[in-house]
């Protein structure tokens, strides 16, 4: 029956089985790596347990271009995909939390297309690309997992684009603030952790420090933010997507399959 | 690692900097503090407000003032921008036309050594 289901009779069956309106990507690698999926799902991943890697804050994982023999999946903390430009500055191009796979290109491409390192303390959980490939060819969904990962870090990119090459210096902070929180909570007002730090914040940002400073400054005189020992509270969310021109929209996952119309 | 602030005087008033940034040095904090001038007064000048008033005040992290970084400077337009040279530029020019002039000069003088040579050796060879 797994072998055989299309990708849509496989996730319809799934959906009305656990009752699941979609199946998001995270939850699913999830819980295909925790094999919490075992429980209501056909089965845990096959084969020997997956290796666990943990990495200090400034370890970088992989160089641009660097072969890569497994797909690397964020489990605790914050990483980033960056890369050097002539004058030996960095462009952050990327930021991963919780959930996110740092390389899913390489599965593809066989190889990196951007250095990544842990901006904290990192966990993460590795799968050969081989055990990917037999895992797809298994259980549908799990390929599907991984193209909406591709597909979510496309339209990642697609926001930081529009930021970098059109919004001001304070539309494209906010607008990365009200990012980071929603993919990092869900909550509009929890104080979330802030690992980033300014000079961090400005290589997401493409600004110099200073200018980040200034922003920051600007967010919080506004009273639209509170930013301190690392710890960010949004105070006016409203206020804050509209500075940044933010609309969640692109982080939230459609409905690939939709139950057909009776 | 040392920290800066980067307090914002405007004509009306003085943006405290409550949070500073860090640096390795003050030539490193003034280089930023350039780029983000640069960069403010761009976004000044697109919403046709006059950056040229503002200046930056580079404090240490006892608030001591180290350096000013007045906006203006930034925006001066440099001797190198389209129909001027810039200083180092002009000052090589100058170099290789006194060259030009000295070598002219020693080149003209052979000549006439050779000539007063040529005059010598006719005389003496008439003699």
């Amino acid at each position: 029956m797994e072998h055989s289901a299309t990708p849509h009779s496989y996730v319809r069956a799934e959906r009305r089985r656990t009752g699941a309106r979609t199946i998001r990507d995270r939850d699913t690698l999830y819980a295909l790596l925790d094999g919490s999926l075992s429980r209501s799902g056909p089965g845990r991943l096959a084969g020997a347990p997956l290796h666990v890697r943990v990495l200090a804050a400034g370890v970088r994982l992989h160089d641009k271009g660097a072969p890569s023999a497994s797909l690397s999946l964020l489990r605790e903390g914050l990483a980033k995909a960056h890369l050097a430009v002539a004058d030996g500055a960095q462009q952050t191009v990327a930021l991963f939390v919780p959930g996110d796979a740092l390389d899913p290109e390489a599965f593809v491409l066989g190889h990196t297309t951007a250095a990544i390192t842990a901006v904290t303390p990192i966990r993460i959980v590795e799968i050969p690309h081989s055990r990917v490939r037999e895992e797809i060819e298994r259980r549908p969904d799990f390929g599907i997992a991984l193209g909406r990962q591709l597909a979510r870090q496309n339209a990642l990119l697609k926001e930081w684009m529009a930021s970098l090459g059109r919004r001001s210096a304070i539309s494209r902070t906010a607008h990365l603030i009200c990012e980071i929180s929603a993919r990092t909570s869900g909550s509009d007002v929890e104080a979330i952790p802030f690992p980033l730090t300014q000079i961090e914040l400005a290589d997401v940002l493409g600004l110099s420090v200073v200018h980040v400073n200034r922003v920051l400054q600007q967010l919080r005189a506004q009273g639209l933010i509170d930013l301190s020992r690392s710890r960010l509270s949004i105070l006016n969310l409203p206020r804050l997507a509209q500075i940044g021109d933010f609309d969640r929209g692109y982080l939230e996952n459609g409905d690939p399959f939709p139950e057909p119309r009776r | 690692m040392s920290h800066f602030y980067f307090h914002l005087v405007t004509p009306t008033g003085r943006e405290e900097d409550l949070l500073g940034s860090e640096f390795d040095t003050l030539e490193a904090a003034y280089l930023d503090a350039t780029g983000a001038a640069v960069a403010m007064s761009s976004e000044m000048l697109g919403a046709r407000e006059d950056p040229g008033r503002l200046r930056f005040e580079i404090c240490a992290a006892d608030q001591t003032l180290l350096i000013e970084l007045p906006f203006s400077e930034v925006l001066r337009v440099p001797p190198s921008a389209p129909g001027g040279l810039s200083q180092e530029l002009e000052q090589a020019v100058r170099l290789q036309q006194t060259h030009q002039a000295l070598n002219a000069d020693l080149s003209g003088g052979v000549q006439r050594a050779r000539e007063t040579l040529q005059a010598i050796r006719n005389t003496l060879g008439g003699i």
